[in-house]
């Protein structure tokens, strides 16, 4: 058998357990989502996430181990989140990948959650070819940069503001549709057309994001005219997001001439964004690396994936929990 | 053997790490400069183990502390004793913090009822009420409450982390390891599966 990495993903609201081999199968993998917690509270609620990730977390690692047939002693290492992300749920990651390490005579390793995103288009579906430009779109980061190698990267720009997947979910709210936001716009946009032109943010210059903008403009819209259309009004709003996607895109590429565009994080499950991205590669002829929609959100088998490159470079960072954690740092 | 008992206390806001074998404490965290203070378990295991010479293997239970209190710090410790506990298949035995301060303050006060008052979110408390060896009442209430309710019993000790103008000074905040011991050895055995869950208000 070949050896595996326990991933633990705790860093917001769901509680993700996977096993993983050196080549990103996937032995086994659960994911705990909180999404009725915390759906009532319009958004994730701190402590009832880490109270829910103390209850579900043995369980869901005791069957994943099960499903895979997996001793401890079959265990390379445990990877786990230590940041970014929310400090309670962060804490109760790291303080049972702690008693394991211990009780299992294995190492733990303190796993940079962005650094798992990264690595997310391996998992299953094997290799992205480098140099690339990858986007991280998701609800909790944006961020675009150059990897020359599956370790090292540049990064050409963040946002300044909301995530885009924060923005889909405000909009969505604000459009009135039903939680998660993402899919609900996705689907409205199909329906509807952008008859209303919004603005697109820092279009025209540099790498970075602002997105804030935009959903107030959708705001104010629906302001003024509450009975618009709410399905021209979402495919405004993501025809505005995929002008500014593809712009930072088409100029990465330029600048960086990579053999790959690369998408993760949750957004990368839009239709649309797939659709614009895989028009750029086409134009650009390089190739486009997706990973499969259901690891392009949290999940475990990403901080699996990603304790490979740190146990390769002999980086082991400590348990302690970083709420903001960079890029920068391992 | 399989003999030493590891107990963590840590509702209070400083972990305690402590072993104890045949009802003596042979280790304890909190009395040693060099580690008070410390939020690393491993570290602190690993130096108590070091330190009485026995193994990870030798432990045989596991006390934890869960509250109510500090929230990060009792969930930690309940995240690591909860993991060692399933990794190296030891029982654990949860145990409430008020439970504990209330067998240390009655010790030298047993006939006296004990008041323990835990801060929580403004303007909540945790309000428990010990006597004659037992914990007879705990709820998470208005800290106004509480006060009202706890002036009308006579002659109480009051304990725990409350310092207001107008009511009795808390005497104190914690147990000693050679409380928790007595106490844990006291506890049923219960199912070899049991886990440590924080003591948590109820959102309001
Ligand atoms: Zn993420």
């Amino acid at each position: 058998m070949s050896e595996l990495i326990l991933g633990i993903e705790t860093s917001c609201d769901d509680t993700s357990i996977a096993l993983v081999d050196r080549q990103g199968q996937i032995a086994a993998i659960k994911t705990v989502s909180q999404f009725e917690i915390h759906d009532a509270f319009g958004g994730v609620y701190p402590e009832l996430a880490s109270r829910a990730h103390l209850h579900a977390i043995l369980p869901t690692i005791e069957d994943v181990m099960k499903d895979a047939r997996i001793r401890p002693q079959d265990l390379k290492a445990i990877g786990v989140t230590r940041g970014p992300g929310l400090i309670g749920s962060l804490l109760v990651g790291l303080s049972t990948a702690q008693a394991l390490s211990m009780g299992w005579n294995i190492p733990a390793y303190g796993i940079n959650h962005l650094r798992g995103h990264l690595r997310s288009v391996e998992l299953e579906e094997g290799k992205a070819e480098f140099p690339a430009v990858i986007m991280l779109v998701s609800g909790g980061h944006s961020l675009i940069a150059e990897m020359k190698n599956e370790w090292d990267y540049r990064l050409l720009g963040t946002t300044r503001d909301d995530s885009v997947g924060e923005c889909y979910d405000k909009v969505a709210r604000t459009l009135g549709f039903p939680m998660p936001g993402g899919p609900a716009i996705d689907k409205a946009a199909m329906r509807g057309t952008a008859r209303i032109r919004l603005p697109r943010p820092m279009i025209k210059e540099g790498y970075e994001f602002s997105f804030s903008g935009l959903k107030s403009a959708v705001a104010r819209h629906i302001e003024k005219e509450p009975d618009q259309n709410k399905d021209d009004m979402a495919a405004a709003f993501v025809a505005s997001c995929m002008d500014v996607l593809s712009a930072k895109a088409r100029r990465a590429i330029e600048e960086c001439q990579p053999k790959s565009l690369i998408i993760v994080g949750g957004v990368s499950a839009s239709p649309q964004l797939r659709e614009t991205m895989q028009k750029i590669a086409q134009e650009y002829k390089i190739n486009l690396s997706l990973p499969p929609i259901k690891w392009a959100t949290d999940n475990g088998a990403m901080i699996a994936m990603a304790t490979w490159d740190y146990i390769d470079r002999g980086i082991q960072p400590s348990l302690e929990p970083i709420p903001n954690l960079h890029l920068s740092t391992p | 053997m399989r003999n030493i008992t590891l107990l963590i206390q840590a509702s209070h806001g400083i972990p305690i790490v402590a072993l104890a074998q045949n009802h003596a404490i042979l280790f304890d965290s909190s009395q040693d400069d060099t580690l008070h203070g410390s939020r690393d378990y491993r570290a602190l295991l690993n130096a108590g183990l070091h330190r009485i010479g026995k193994q990870l293997e030798d432990i045989s239970l596991i006390g934890c502390d869960i509250g109510p209190g500090g929230m990060g710090v009792t969930r930690t410790s309940a995240a690591f004793a909860n993991g060692l506990s399933f990794a190296c298949s030891i029982p654990l035995r949860p145990i409430r913090a008020f439970e504990l301060i209330g067998a240390q303050v009655s010790l030298e006060h047993k006939d006296r009822p004990i008041v323990i008052l835990r801060r929580a979110g403004r303007p909540y408390v945790h309000f428990g009420l010990f006597q004659a060896g037992k914990l007879h009442h705990y709820e998470h209430c208005k800290e106004s409450d509480a006060i009202a309710q706890a002036q009308n019993i006579p002659d109480a000790i009051w304990a725990g982390n409350l310092e207001r103008e107008n009511i009795p000074a808390p005497i104190l905040n914690v147990a000693t390891a050679a409380t928790m011991l007595a106490l844990i050895e006291q506890h049923a055995a219960n199912s070899n599966s049991e886990r440590a869950y924080p003591i948590v208000e109820t959102l309001k």
